[in-house]
């Protein structure tokens, strides 16, 4: 019985191996196990999937419409160096988010770091328009969120979802937005309207610098709600095992 | 965002890619490399088509293409392939990663580019990632090339920038594709985008 099982083996192994070509790749499966393993990584359920590529066609829509000709005008007009220091500017200001997220996780070493980083470009960074710890120090800032800090207590992106305006994220990231916005020094302004105003600019910043890389995609890949989906729960994963 | 750029440009500047014995030091291969790459990059003399076609026979003659396609594709894929679908999968797909690159690379400024090399890792004896950071106008990105000893020669089969895989990435569009398709169709759909493209690019 033993000796009938080990030969039926034997072939179940020798068909498969033919069907792969086994003189191609020697050890093709341990190549094929690695990306399985990622990619049911960040396989996250998308109950909601139609809502959710909706909302995406809303994103593109208003990125090709609203977004890009303001930013694309915005960048006519500002020189990338003032851009770029503008950008600096915001994420120096994204300190208060990144030091709670640190400690909350118990990242201490994080939480210094991020102090130290913070210090230097308020001062010799003039209030953080210029990133002196990272590019003359080369200390990278400690990026946590809310989201992470869930992560790292166990919890799991839940399921998919895609946020006006934000783009890709996860129920759990979404959610993590929330305590994370308390954190930002921006939602203390008194004005309702300079408040859109500050975060309408940042985006528009942002875009700026980042024009013609969104279109890279739509062009090359074959399902780009798939696609920003994946890569973004493949990048958190990464920030999450930080 | 800028992630996936920098996935682009790493993906472009390890075009030419480790071609040395079985016991030279990819990190020394890969340097020599990105060197290379980036010499390319920067000559003003070449123009955006010869660059595209440079960088397509690089990545052809240098990059573990048919694994890539192979592990892009996945198990139930490829064996629904035939012999000649296989090696057309593996054209195409070397047109879907060419493409890639040069979209991305048409928005970076090469000059740039720096690499800090980290890590040179042996994830086993026909495989090692070697870790790097790339900084581009100040702001780093993680990167990690993961390299397949072929015939006494390494080869690049994956990039990882900040955690996202070129390869997982494609595999997980194409598993949709198959599901509701075939892989047949895939091909099909690769090989009318490369043409698509390939009938842009030229110039006017």
């Amino acid at each position: 019985m033993k000796i009938s099982v080990s030969i039926a083996v034997c072939m179940v192994t020798a068909v498969i191996s033919t069907a792969w070509g086994a003189d191609e790749f020697d050890d093709f499966e341990q190549f094929e196990d690695e990306i399985r393993q990622q990619v049911d990584a960040v396989d996250v359920a998308d109950p909601l999937e139609q809502v959710n590529r909706g909302i995406w066609w809303f994103n593109d829509k208003l990125y090709f419409y609203l977004l890009k000709p303001v930013a694309g005008g915005y960048k006519y007009v500002t020189p990338q160096p003032v851009r770029e220091s503008v950008y600096n500017f915001f994420e120096n200001l994204a300190f208060p988010k990144r030091l709670a997220n640190n400690l909350l996780q118990l990242k201490f070493r994080g939480a210094a770091e991020e102090l130290r980083n913070f210090t230097f470009n308020s001062t010799a960074g003039c209030l953080g328009f210029f990133n002196v710890a990272e590019n003359h120090y080369g200390w990278n800032d400690r990026e946590e969120d809310f989201g992470q800090t869930m992560a790292s207590y166990g919890a799991g992106p839940w399921m998919t979802v895609h946020l006006p305006l934000f783009g890709p994220s996860n129920l759990r990231d979404a959610l993590g937005r929330l305590p994370d916005m308390f954190l930002d020094p921006v939602m203390y302004v008194d004005s309702w309207g300079a408040l859109m105003a500050i975060r309408g600019g940042k985006r528009v910043n942002y875009t700026s610098l980042n024009i013609g890389f969104y279109e890279g995609i739509k062009e090359e890949q074959l399902d780009v709600y798939r696609f920003l989906q994946d890569a973004y729960e493949q990048n958190r994963l990464q920030k999450i095992k930080e | 965002m800028r992630k996936l750029i920098a996935l682009g440009v790493a993906l472009c500047l390890t075009a030419q890619l480790c071609r040395g014995g079985a016991d030279e030091d990819t990190r020394l291969t890969l340097e020599r490399t990105i060197d290379k790459g980036v010499a390319i990059l920067k000559n003003k003399a070449i123009s955006d088509q010869d660059k595209l076609k440079a960088f397509d026979t690089l990545l052809s003659q240098n990059c573990h293409t048919e694994l890539m396609a192979m592990l892009s594709l996945g198990r139930a894929g490829w064996t629904a392939l035939d012999k000649k679908e296989r090696d057309e999968f593996v054209k195409a797909f070397l047109g879907v990663i060419t493409r890639s690159y040069y979209n991305k690379l048409s928005q970076v400024d090469v000059s740039h580019v720096a690499v800090d090399y980290l890590d040179n890792i042996k994830l086993s004896d026909t495989r090692r990632m070697i870790r790097t950071v790339m900084k581009n106008s100040g702001e780093g990105f993680k990167v990690d090339y993961k390299f397949a000893l072929r015939d006494k020669s390494w080869a690049i089969y994956d990039i990882e920038v900040e955690g996202i895989s070129l390869i997982a990435s494609y595999r997980s569009q194409f598993d949709d594709f198959i599901k509701s398709s075939s892989a047949s169709a895939l091909l099909n759909e690769l090989k009318n985008n490369n043409r698509r493209f390939e009938a842009e690019a030229v110039p006017q």
